[in-house]
């Protein structure tokens, strides 16, 4: 369905613009790679989407039917600006400045250890709503070795995780509070 | 050119605090760019336009100085980084003005487009303060709504006036349309403050 896509599209555009500052960050060459597939799904959704208006065409006016071309375009290419940010991190190093300059903006991006006193450990992301009750959104939880990227709401956070997360500089303090 | 936003100038920054502000003007434009489509307002729209060309500014300025600032190779290949990822981010606000430039072109917007932003992880509402809601005379500092309820204010409409990303000194005032962003609970918490229904969060 053309809804669902679109939603989708401007989702995971989002998504990868987190993602692409957290492996630029913390030089996680994984959590690029992760952007850089998500950039070919980005472009599945997009065929997907163009296909879709273009059967719908004869029954949505000429305007209507603009419109979505455009924003369809517009989160794609946002996505595509999102892996130009993560490829910055095959190539070598950046600056230091950068990375201080984005423990300064109005949205940070932080990593958190979930240690084993936390409250958060053997929680669900649901029951926790920590991006309500904080403003963090997590994207992102490194188990061990894995990445889970986007996890869902029925995901358990365990001791040791490490929750990746975006939000108000004031959340990322209480969020650090919570995961010690 | 507004430059409301910002304490000072483009050309009177560093590089750090240009990065600051290319960060911020990008993610505001692109919550503003769907707001306006959301809203099919003009307004909106025209202030996405505005902070385009603050942009341009601003990632000018920042070609200066990266250039001054490299004097060996090793910082040259440094700061070549910054230039990259600068440019993506002003990419990313070239394609936020797209989105408004649906309204400001005054496209019909397909029902399509509202229906989806219904259903996205982040959503964006409109909400009025009504004369008994808390927020009156609370700063947006004092209403703590980002760490409390993970709501970000983008924008404020007072009477006829427009003011976007307000600063943390903005204080709230009957009347005030807001428009947030946030988590489909938080914005639900945020109408009930609006209205007057809830007074602690």
């Amino acid at each position: 369905m053309l809804r669902e896509i679109i939603q989708e599209m401007k989702d995971t555009s989002e998504l990868m613009i987190d993602l692409a500052f957290a492996a630029l960050l913390f030089r996680d060459i994984n959590i690029a790679e992760d952007v850089l597939e998500l950039e070919e799904e980005m472009d599945k959704l997009n065929y997907q989407a163009k296909m879709t208006v273009l059967k719908k065409a004869r029954d949505m006016s000429k305007d209507g039917l603009v419109s979505v071309l455009e924003l369809i375009n517009a989160t794609e290419n946002i996505a595509d600006a999102a892996g130009e940010i993560a490829s910055s991190v095959f190539r070598g190093e950046i600056h230091p400045i950068f990375c201080e300059a984005m423990q300064e903006t109005e949205e940070v991006v932080g990593r958190f250890l979930i240690s084993e006193e936390s409250v958060l450990a053997d929680q669900t992301l649901e029951a926790l709503k920590l991006a309500t009750k904080t403003g963090m959104h997590v994207f992102l939880v490194k188990r061990s070795k894995k990445y889970i990227v986007n996890p869902e709401k029925n995901f358990r956070l365990h001791k040791g995780d490490i929750v990746f997360a975006e939000g108000p500089p004031e959340g990322k303090v209480q969020l650090e509070s919570l995961c010690t | 050119m507004k430059q409301h936003l910002m304490e000072k100038r483009p050309e009177d920054m560093n590089l750090k605090e240009i990065l600051v502000e290319m960060k911020n003007i990008s993610e505001l434009m692109v919550d503003l760019a769907y707001s306006s489509v959301l809203f099919d307002s003009e307004a909106i729209a025209d202030e996405v336009c505005a902070l385009e060309e603050t942009m341009d500014d601003l990632n000018h300025q920042l070609t200066i100085r990266a250039l001054l600032a490299s004097r060996t190779r090793e910082d040259a290949e440094q700061i070549s980084e910054i230039l990259n990822v600068a440019s993506a981010i002003n990419d990313i606000s070239d394609h936020a003005q797209n989105i408004s430039e649906i309204v400001a072109r005054d496209l019909k917007i397909h029902s399509v487009i509202l229906e989806s932003l219904k259903y996205t992880d982040e959503k964006i509402l409109r909400a009025q303060l009504e004369e008994q809601s808390a927020l009156h005379g609370l700063s947006l500092r004092e209403s703590k709504l980002a760490s409390r309820i993970g709501v970000t204010v983008i924008a404020v409409r007072r009477g006829k006036r427009w003011i976007y990303n307000p600063k943390k000194s903005f204080a709230f005032c009957n009347g005030d349309s807001l428009i947030a962003r946030g988590t489909e609970e938080g914005l639900l918490i945020l109408r009930e403050i609006a209205k007057g229904r809830r007074s602690k969060w």
